[in-house]
């Protein structure tokens, strides 16, 4: 495959314009994300083979039941497995182990997120529910989940093991242990063997976006706040394993769904799909647990890889901005150019010189070759893992190295202060 | 991830004019549909991505529209239009004929929450295009009016050239690039703007 700037060698023209480069190279990654589901996929050319040994069917009037999957457009479609929804699921059903006493009358959505929202755990306790998982693939499991809060009540540490296994085989590439506090996260992936650590910064911010079920659901509750007018959510009253629940549904993105008990409104179960993979999230038959901390097992909340594992600490922007991405690769350019942090963003407040010049400033031999390289290095190591480990094909390095060169150079040779879209 | 071969590029080994063959040899025989399908089954998907923001009406509405290519294909002169841009045509007149009939709508990814949306946790290439760049090609997208949201998906996710964007929108290739230069000008202030 060509390159991005010979592909859209038409709309760029002689331009010279960083901004305009890097928005198409961005565009251009965006849209590679999207791919039909194997599902569908598989459902379609079933489909067309039907029509096509039976010329006479209208092609009007063939409609395959919709398989929901969950990919909204513009997201990634690569995911290692379902633990982040997963943790959302739990966390969000983890509130609801605090609920007990309210009153089965009926409720809609914002109701049972309301009371779910509200609710917070006691202080320097811990939860632990395990649920049973299956993954269409014929893929079974459990979700081991475990919940701590800290003396003002707020969840602290959270520890999440998921196993999959298919044929009494276990399924490395489903399975991960995932330890969280508000110091940092470490996920341990056994398909690579790899520890993955990312900083505090990340660890908060992930802390406050996945797994505070409080604030999980607080989030579902806004969403439907701003989605008054086409309530996102399906409620209704069903019976799941035998237990009433309110089956509340988000509709339109991947047929996920959530089974609240109606007396207690712990989390009996979940569904979702996922990278054309159904999943289902049954709890266990010993339900919620909640304890005081003190009495959760030793070991509960480290993480216990091999130690063998390969260790990967990965500095990921503080948030969403252009800026934040760069402070993830300060790092790298300091190494580089033989400066300092401090050094180096004074210079690049000045607004006179590209990342290279000031590069050069300190490192004269310095080229964007090389610097785009010496910033590539730490992913490239990363991805030569994945390689090796089988989970990434060579040429699907080779994909994510050649759009991560294009953006980095970019970035090195633009103008300062240049955002996406600026001149 | 998509890779070559998961989404095929007008190089791969075959070219257009084998492509003409394809499309003959599956009006003769509709069971050899197939190669063409897999040519571009993920181009009509990407492009209904970007025009549906419901990537379950999109997946529904790739297979009506292979389905529809399918039945039609006999009618289909391979010397009056490239097949991309009939089939794309079809797609294109799908996606308007579903805003138009369906007007629902659903919860998006604009909408969702940021934690149920699937990210790349492990994958250091997504922390960096993914992160920051992506975060704001959806405020910007998301702003773009239908039409230039429309042009872009049709160069960038169904990876049609300008030639084809324009024999799509009925429109010569010299007017569908200004318009397409304009649409990815249109993009960039948004995109410059979401990063403000």
């Amino acid at each position: 495959m060509n390159p991005p700037n010979e592909r859209y060698s038409d709309l760029i023209g002689d331009q010279d314009d960083p901004a305009l480069l890097e928005c198409i190279a961005d565009l251009d990654a965006t849209c590679a994300t999207f791919a039909l589901p194997p599902e569908r996929d598989a459902d379609l050319a079933r489909s067309l083979a039907a029509q096509a040994g039976n010329p006479n069917r209208r092609s009007a009037g063939i409609r395959l039941p919709r398989l929901a999957w969950l990919h909204a457009p513009w997201q990634a479609a690569r995911w290692h497995l379902a633990s982040l929804t997963l943790a959302v699921l739990v966390a969000v059903g983890g509130i609801g182990a605090y609920l007990h006493g309210q009153s089965p009358t009926p409720v809609n959505a914002q109701t049972v997120l309301h009371r779910a929202a509200a609710v917070s755990p006691g202080p320097n306790e811990a939860t632990h529910a395990i649920y049973r998982l299956t993954a269409s693939g014929g893929y079974t499991g459990t979700a081991d989940v475990w919940v701590g809060t800290d003396a003002s009540g707020s969840p602290a540490e959270f520890a999440l093991t998921v196993s999959m296994s298919k044929d009494g085989d276990q399924a490395p590439q489903l399975s991960s242990r995932r330890i969280q506090t508000q110091q940092t996260m470490q996920v341990y992936d056994p398909a690579s063997n790899t520890v993955t650590i990312s900083s505090p910064g990340a660890s908060d911010q992930q802390l406050e976006g996945v797994f505070v079920g409080t604030l999980v659901a607080q989030k579902l509750s806004r969403a439907l706040d701003t989605n008054k007018q086409q309530n996102p959510f399906k409620l209704q009253q069903a019976t799941l394993d035998g237990v009433s629940v309110y089956a509340l549904q988000l509709e339109g993105s991947g047929n996920q769904t959530f089974y609240f008990n109606t007396q207690s409104y712990v989390l009996e179960g979940a569904d979702w799909v996922q990278n054309g993979k159904s999943w289902q999230a049954r709890l266990g038959p010993n339900g919620y647990q909640v304890m005081a901390l003190s009495t959760v097992p030793a070991h509960t909340f480290t993480l216990n890889a091999p130690a063998t594992a390969r260790v990967v600490t990965v500095t990921p922007p503080e948030g969403t901005s252009k800026g934040s991405a760069e402070d993830g690769l300060m790092k790298g350019i300091v190494a580089a150019c033989d400066t300092t942090a401090q050094v180096f963003n004074a210079a690049l407040q000045k607004g006179d010189k590209s990342i290279l010049a000031i590069c050069q400033q300190t490192n004269p031999g310095m080229t964007a070759d090389s610097l785009v390289t010496a910033l590539m290095a730490p992913f490239k190591s990363d991805l030569d893992a994945k390689v090796a480990s089988g989970a990434m094909t060579p040429a699907e390095e080779a994909d994510n190295l050649s759009r991560l060169r294009m953006k980095l150079t970019y970035m090195v040779t633009g103008q300062p202060g240049t955002k996406p879209g600026s001149k | 991830m998509q890779t070559d071969a998961a989404i095929p590029w007008d190089g791969d080994a075959e070219t257009m004019d084998d492509e003409a063959a394809l499309v003959r040899a599956a009006q003769q025989d509709p069971a050899a549909f197939a190669p063409l399908y897999r040519r571009y089954r993920h181009r009509v998907y990407a492009y209904l991505c970007g025009r549906l923001t419901n990537a379950e009406d999109a997946a529904d509405l790739t297979q009506q529209v292979f389905l529809q290519a399918l039945a039609a294909l006999p009618r289909y002169r391979t010397r009056s239009t490239p097949f991309g841009v009939w089939l794309f045509r079809i797609a294109r007149n799908a996606a308007a004929d579903l805003h138009r009939r369906n007007r629902r709508v659903a919860i998006t990814w604009e909408a969702m929450p940021e934690e149920l949306q699937p990210r790349a946790e492990h994958d250091v290439e997504g922390q960096v295009l993914q992160r920051e760049a992506l975060a704001h090609l959806h405020v910007a997208m998301r702003n773009l009016d239908p039409d230039t949201r429309d042009l872009l998906m049709l160069r960038f996710a169904a990876r049609l050239t300008a030639a084809e964007v324009g024999a799509v929108i009925g429109k010569n290739t010299a007017a569908a690039s200004k318009r397409l230069q304009r649409a990815l000008q249109t993009l960039k202030e948004q995109y410059h703007e979401s990063t403000e």
